[in-house]
């Protein structure tokens, strides 16, 4: 059983994510904001994370920078997700460390492949 | 008078010519005949002369033979008594001088004679004593006597001679007797012609005087109707009887007249004409003669100004209009310009002035001709344009702000809506006999992505007309890009049972353009041809095509689907469009695609067209340059309502900075807060922008954010230092990042040292309202003024009595007296007219109140709905030029 930690501070998007990964079989950690995302990847090592890149506090960038400066987690896959799909926030992203990067709304079917690469990768 | 003198002269010439005449003519022959007369009278005397000497002469002869008749006897007898007695009763004769008898031999016997005088016969007579035997008679003449003596004979011997002198006298007195006769009748023949002439005279005189009054009247009656006839012209009366009558010289002179009066006539006219036009037109029209000093003015421009022509004539043309370089515009010979002209109330026009170069005229001194034309309304409706403009670029400003966040503010909903939507689906897939359930969940979710379909593609059309969408240069491979999106459109082609083939030319290179949206507009076009394609085939033919020397790529998608008619045709990229409501029902889309496929391909370079056969299939055709050409020229990153850009300020002020940032906002925000700080400013993102932004406009300083400092692309202060044109300029650090809650003094100090031009400025704030008062007196200290202040007109007017500020910042509305009031009194003053006034003011203010104004201020800002922060702003900005202006005023 595979363990997501899904980083968004919307709380629809957050519910919407989660209840539909949980149906795929996933089990699913949330956090709220950068920090708490920090936080909880490091207590519980989840297999994948799925970041939303505008958070509050410390935002999708910084909290990846952060996770994959840190030992411990800097081998777990981390997804970013953003609604703006510049190529700026593209580079952006790979460039803090994100393993790969979607668009919002996000295509389910997209994004259960994008988990099943980064997870399987290992 | 004329008449007078001209009869008179006339009359006066006449008759001297007659009396002249006559005169001469009476002389000549009074002279002739009086000439005449007197040789006639000599003549005759001649005549009588000699005839009475004839006689005499016989006489003499007659008595001496007659003598020597009756003396005979006696001489012969010896008688000399009786000889005596005869020869006494002769000698008692008066006319006889002497008698003398001789004997043959010269003896006398007899002399009676006047004493002494016999001795003088004797001599005179008798010459030769021959003579005595002479038996002739002989006469001689001597003075005044005349002599002859007879022989006396008897019996034809000479016994003797008698001798009688005769005296002459007689003969002399009966000459002078008749010459005195003559000569008295000759004397009244003068007399009687003198008179008859005088008579003559006075009577061709008096002829001559009625003549010369009659000619003279002849004469002088047309030259006095020619002389009222001038006078009439000279009133401008031209008609000319055709009656004047006169002879050759007249009648040329009566032509001349017609044909002067004619010719006046059309001057008149003419001139009439250009009065008309002169008087009529709506310009306003001076001549301005060599001194500068008004010579005419014509209606227009008493109307305008408000001045009659007697308050104009003889004033300088200056002191009434004021226009940029007025100087120039009077040494050049022709030139035109915006201006403003000062009316008589003290309120400025603005007008539309030309000054023109007339042909130097030394009789009346014009030198040019000044026409200026109101144009009010066209500033008016200038402002109200620029104003209008204003509020559009702040509209579309706005907007593309209200779009880039509703983009966000639109998908979050949205997505909860697909998302949800698309989870339930699931669910209720999951669920026993809730299909019913499930589809109803699929509509919404198809109904949330058409929606979000819908916000895509107007958010993107929105964004290209906005000019905000970005173009990024990739170097791909065409192939793979078709690939892809076949690939993507391939459940779409299944739907409809449609296959698609791909036919690219195999040696194609990698082109360089925008993959993103090349990919987007492929599928747009694909899936257009599988949603109108049904059992039938689509093919995309790849090719390149050299134009020109550049290479270009045609994309060609056809499909054998239901066509367009030549309707459709036309308007198939038009926005919202589709084939008809039904079709939008039938096969969904938004409307948008190819309305945006074809803004961007233009914005790639390139071009889309389409053909179509109705029934048969449609055929669409992509151009675009194999290498797409670099962006246009950087344009300053933001247009604040200041206006301050680049060209505004211009390098001659120098206060321009040139900001470079790689974060775009970043960059926007140091630029409008340097803005705001009345600096002109330039940004760059791009170093090598930056580079040539500093070679070009040598900035006064150049500021460099930390991204633009660490960059491995940033040699720039390196760079700017190698070349000697930038080498100079001082390099600041921006502080990082600039936000607008810092003050920031660190770099306003620095850059104020920069330009220390704005020290001993001191502005003039005349505001009522003390929060606002302290607003704006903090925003000139800000960039560098000393402040003064006063709370209303009167308070300003006092407080520039004791020092002339550099510039007035006034507000409109306070009490004891208001601001237009202020300013009307400012500017009626020669000693204050030229201070820079700008007016801030919360006052609403219409576009005629802000053309009115404009004369007398530099600058109207209005508080408007943005507040004061943003009108400090704009200050801030206009601060900037009001230095620069005062600088260039003190040649500083």
């Amino acid at each position: 059983m595979k363990r997501i930690l899904v980083v968004e501070d919307n709380e629809m998007n957050r519910d919407m994510l989660c209840r539909r990964l949980a149906r795929k079989g996933f089990t699913i950690l949330t956090a709220a904001d950068g920090e708490q995302g920090i936080n909880v990847a490091m207590a519980e090592m989840p297999d994948v994370i799925i970041m939303d890149l505008s958070l509050p506090r410390i935002d999708g960038w910084e909290a990846c920078r952060r996770l994959k400066a840190n030992q411990s987690t800097s081998a777990i896959p981390v997804i970013a997700l953003t609604a703006h799909a510049m190529s700026t926030d593209k580079d952006k992203a790979l460039a803090a460390g994100c393993d790969d990067f979607d668009t919002k709304p996000v295509d389910f079917a997209r994004l259960l492949e994008k988990i099943e690469k980064a997870s399987s990768g290992k | 008078m004329i008449r007078l003198q001209l009869r008179t002269r006339y009359a006066l010439t006449l008759l001297a010519l007659l009396l002249a005449t006559v005169g001469s003519l009476s002389v000549a022959l009074l002279t002739e005949f009086s000439v005449t007369a007197g040789n006639l009278r000599e003549v005759s005397a001649k005549l009588m002369d000699e005839a009475l000497l004839r006689q005499y002469e016989r006489r003499a002869e007659d008595l001496s033979i007659t003598l020597a008749e009756s003396l005979t006897d006696a001489v012969y007898l010896l008688q000399v008594d009786s000889l005596s007695a005869i020869a006494d009763g002769l000698t008692e004769r008066a006319d006889i001088n002497a008698i003398a008898v001789f004997d043959n031999t010269g003896l006398l016997y007899y002399s009676g004679t006047i004493p002494g005088m016999a001795e003088d016969v004797l001599d005179s007579h008798f010459i030769s004593y021959n003579y005595f035997d002479n038996a002739s008679t002989i006469t001689q003449y001597r003075d005044q006597a005349v002599t002859s003596s007879a022989p006396i004979t008897i019996s034809g011997k000479v016994i003797g001679h008698v001798l009688v002198d005769l005296s002459l006298a007689p003969i002399k007195e009966q000459i002078t007797y008749v010459r005195d006769e003559q000569s008295q009748l000759i004397g009244n023949g003068l007399k009687l012609g003198l008179w008859a002439s005088v008579g003559i005279t006075l009577t061709f005189g008096g002829l001559g005087i009625i003549l010369a009054v009659f000619m003279g009247d002849r004469l002088s009656r047309p030259i006095d109707a020619l002389s009222k006839l001038a006078r009439r012209i000279g009133r401008g009366d031209y008609n000319i009887p055709e009656d004047l009558k006169g002879g050759g010289e007249i009648q040329d002179l009566v032509r001349s007249f017609h044909s002067m009066a004619s010719d006046l006539r059309n001057t008149t006219v003419s001139k009439a004409h250009l009065d008309d036009i002169l008087h009529g037109m709506l310009d306003g029209l001076l001549v301005v003669g060599v001194d500068g000093r008004i010579l005419t003015t014509n209606r227009a421009t008493h109307a305008l100004l408000g001045y009659d022509e007697g308050e104009l004539r003889g004033q300088p043309v200056s002191a009434f209009f004021h226009a940029p370089a007025l100087a120039s515009l009077q040494e050049k010979s022709n030139m035109a310009s915006e201006g403003t002209a000062r009316k008589k109330n003290g309120d400025g026009l603005p007008v539309l002035l030309s000054i023109s170069a007339l042909r130097k005229n030394p009789a009346t001194g014009a030198s040019t001709v000044w026409v200026f034309r109101d144009i009010t309304s066209l500033k008016t409706t200038q402002n109200a344009l620029v104003a209008a403009m204003q509020e559009s670029e702040r509209a579309n400003h706005a907007k593309s702000q209200f779009l880039a966040n509703m983009s966000h503010e639109l998908r979050t909903p949205l997505n909860a809506i697909i998302g949800y939507s698309e989870m339930l689906v699931d669910e209720a897939r999951d669920l026993e006999g809730q299909e019913g359930m499930a589809e109803d969940l699929n509509r919404i979710h198809a109904a949330g992505r058409h929606l979000l379909g819908l916000i895509d593609d107007v958010l993107d059309l929105s964004k290209i007309e906005a000019g905000k969408m970005d173009l990024n240069r990739d170097e791909f491979q065409l192939q793979t890009a078709i690939k892809d999106v076949a690939a993507t459109v391939r459940p779409m082609l299944e739907e409809r049972r449609n296959s698609l083939t791909i036919d690219c030319q195999p040696d194609l290179a990698p082109i360089i353009s925008d993959q993103v949206k090349i990919r987007q507009i492929l599928f747009n076009i694909l899936s257009n041809a599988a949603k109108f394609t049904e059992d039938g085939t689509i093919v995309v033919t790849v090719r390149t095509e050299n134009h020109r020397g550049a290479d270009r790529i045609m994309i060609k998608i056809e499909d054998s689907g239901i066509g367009m008619t030549p309707d459709q045709l036309e308007r198939v990229f038009g926005e919202f469009i589709q084939a008809d409501s039904s079709t939008t029902r039938q096969y969904g889309g938004t409307g948008l695609g190819l309305a945006i496929s074809r803004k961007m391909t233009q914005m790639l370079g390139g071009e889309i067209s389409a053909a179509s056969v109705p029934g048969k299939g449609s055929t669409f055709t992509i151009e675009l340059p194999a290498i797409m050409s670099e962006p246009a020229t950087v344009t300053p990153k933001f247009s604040a309502p200041t206006t301050v850009s680049v060209g505004n300020t211009g390098a001659k002020s120098g206060r321009i900075l040139l900001v470079m940032d790689q974060n775009p906002d970043e960059l926007d925000r140091a630029a409008r807060e340097l803005a705001g700080w009345g600096f002109g400013v330039v940004s760059a993102s791009q170093s090598q922008e930056g580079l040539r932004l500093a070679r070009e406009l040598q900035p006064m300083a150049i500021l460099l954010a930390e991204t633009m400092r660490n960059t491995e692309m940033s040699l720039v202060s390196s760079l700017l230092n190698d070349d000697p044109v930038t080498a100079g300029i001082p390099v600041i650090d921006l502080p990082n990042p600039m936000d607008k809650s810092g003050d920031h003094e660190d770099l306003l100090n620095k850059l104020t040292k920069l330009f220390p031009s704005t020290k001993d400025k001191l502005a003039l704030i005349v505001e009522d309202e003390a929060n606002t008062r302290r607003l704006l007196s903090r925003s000139l200290k800000k960039a560098g003024w000393e402040i003064a202040e006063a709370d209303n007109g009167q308070d300003a007017l006092e407080r520039i009595q004791s020092r002339i500020p550099d510039l007035i910042v006034l507000d409109l509305m306070m009490p004891v007296m208001d601001g237009e009031t202020f300013l009307q009194v400012l500017r009626s003053n020669p000693d204050y007219v030229t201070v820079p006034v700008m007016i801030v003011t919360a006052k609403p203010i219409s576009a005629i109140e802000r053309t009115k104004l404009q004369h007398n201020a530099e600058t109207v800002i209005e508080k408007g709905a943005n507040g004061w922060v943003e009108a400090v702003r704009v200050m801030g900005g206009a601060l900037g030029r009001e230095a620069d202006n005062a600088q260039a005023v003190r040649g500083g």
